[in-house]
């Protein structure tokens, strides 16, 4: 019985390290994050930017994650003709999150925080949850994520459909 | 049959009612609800 | 047939667990505040019918994600699951996975189907240890990424209530998904499918080898306030309580094993003798049954 209590106790403190470490400080970026609700994202979809891409993501979810940096490559690549990135943060509570990610990332696109309202107003129940649109018009919705390769096929499709 | 141990279910009780206590002053409990009302895909095997 | 006292709370634990009838009309999941709240047994969150939320998976997301809470200054470490987990096994041990839990309840309908019954090793019991101390605690915890984000092991690796709850209900109602499928929901669908042919023979086989939530519940049975009694001297060693238990265990052995889920099947159908009865807080129950005397 002794054994087993020293164990419960070693794992206890075990468990709390490995908790504090990796939690660092980290330095901020630029690119604040700025919430926004359901009515102000319908303005920015509505606008003649073409294409825009709205992710909608949330801090831990994996595949979101992966494709962050893929879309900030495009933003840079592509930028010039005309393709617009925003990242829509649904989680709760805080937008610390993301801009945590934000910052260490270095991801220069702009990054809003919706929280549960846009999460609800859009109902979204899977992440990542991408709108694309043209000239203020929603012309695909996909749920799940995509591959670098599968990305930047449908930013070059994109473009091609917008200088038509 | 065992005749002690009749005050651990207690001390148990308590302690463990102290740390749920702790989880919702903290906030634990929308952090449950956020990851509840979100499918992630990678949770359920899809990817 | 009249249905016993269990079978209902058993019936209607499931149907409150996955009391979300409309999404069928909505295509997703149930997003209401209900699901702040843990359901005591293993009933997958991400269920398009499902109300509260799965114990396991909250851990193992509290679990993965202590970093970047820590980070950005939150102290979120689970307290909340653990405690309400501490809290049930604390009063009734690992009673919730005889009466209430949805997976253990279909684990006894399928063992229903006549076939020839068989027994597993003892030693796999320690498994489902293994399955708690590694994919929900020690892995979720450790193996992170670049952000310090872990990942749910037991969910996305293992869970068959996941799979079969979950992942298969979302591919028919989203049919985008299909697309995205790959090796691993293969690999949790072969899983899932070992599982349930294993039912039909072997009684209760997740919840016995494999099960961490029954794990963490049986961990309390000795020193809960609701306890199962052995009185060795009415105890004529028949074995009728092993043979009628879900879970394949030798009351006779000794009370408050580790998977004694406490459905009182022995209490009730098997024993003739008295050899078994139960105690709340050390009072024995008034009801006691007296031995019955051979003739």
């Amino acid at each position: 019985m002794k054994t087993i209590q020293k164990t419960v106790l070693l794992a206890c403190i075990l468990f709390l390290l490995a908790g504090f470490w990796g939690a660092k400080d980290i330095e901020a970026s630029d690119n604040e994050v700025v919430p926004v609700d359901a009515a102000g994202l319908e303005k920015l979809i509505e606008s003649d930017i073409c294409p825009l891409i709205i992710t909608f993501v949330t801090a831990r979810c994996r595949a979101c994650r992966e494709e962050m940096p893929v879309y900030q490559e495009m933003y840079e690549q592509y930028k010039e003709k005309g393709l617009e990135i925003y990242m829509v943060s649904i989680d709760f509570a805080y937008p610390q999150h993301i801009q945590n990610l934000v910052d260490r990332l270095n991801l220069t696109y702009p990054v809003f925080w919706g929280g549960d309202e846009v999460m609800h107003a859009y109902d979204i129940s899977l992440v990542p949850y991408k709108k694309l649109a043209m000239n203020g018009e929603v012309v695909e919705t996909a749920v799940g994520g995509w591959s670098a390769r599968e990305i930047e096929q449908k930013v070059l499709e994109l473009i091609e459909a917008c200088q038509q | 049959m065992e005749k002690s141990g009749y005050k651990t279910p207690y001390l148990l009780l308590i302690f463990f009612l102290i740390v749920l206590v702790v989880g919702i002053n903290i906030g634990e409990v929308e952090v449950v609800l956020e990851k509840a009302i979100s499918i992630c895909l990678s949770c359920i095997g899809i990817q | 047939m009249m249905l016993d006292l269990r079978r209902w709370i058993q019936i209607v634990a499931t149907v409150l667990s996955n009391a979300w009838l409309l999404f069928p009309f909505t295509g997703t999941i149930y997003q209401g505040k209900l699901k702040s709240f843990c359901v005591p047994g293993l009933n997958c969150y991400s269920c398009p019918a499902a109300v509260g939320s799965c114990p396991l998976g909250a851990l193992q997301t509290f679990m993965a994600n202590i970093r970047p809470s820590l980070t950005v200054g939150n102290f979120h470490i689970g307290f909340y699951v653990i405690g309400f987990l501490g809290l049930i096994g604390s009063l009734v041990g690992r009673m919730p996975c005889a009466w209430v839990c949805p997976f253990g309840f279909m684990q006894e309908l399928i063992h229903k189907i006549p076939s020839p019954k068989i027994e597993i090793p003892r030693i796999l019991a320690w498994l489902k240890y293994v399955m708690l101390v590694f994919l929900v605690i020690l892995l979720p915890l450790l193996v992170v990424d670049l952000f310090g984000y872990g990942e749910n092991w037991f969910c996305k690796y293992v869970c068959p209530a996941g799979t079969l709850q979950a992942g298969i209900p979302m591919i028919i109602l989203q049919p985008p998904l299909r697309g995205i499928l790959g090796t691993l929901f293969a690999v949790k669908l072969i899983i899932l499918v070992v599982l349930l042919v294993s039912m039909v023979f072997i009684r209760r086989p997740f919840c016995r080898t494999l099960c961490p939530l029954g794990a963490i519940y049986s961990l309390f049975n000795k020193v809960s306030v609701f306890r199962m009694v052995h009185h060795p001297d009415n105890c004529v060693l028949c074995k009728q309580c092993y043979r009628n238990c879900p879970m394949g265990v030798r009351f006779y052995e000794g009370a408050n094993q580790k998977d004694c889920i406490r459905c009182l099947q022995c209490l009730r159908k098997s024993c003739k003798y008295g050899a078994i009865s139960y105690e709340v807080a050390g009072a024995l129950p008034v009801e006691k049954k007296q031995p019955v005397k051979e003739s």
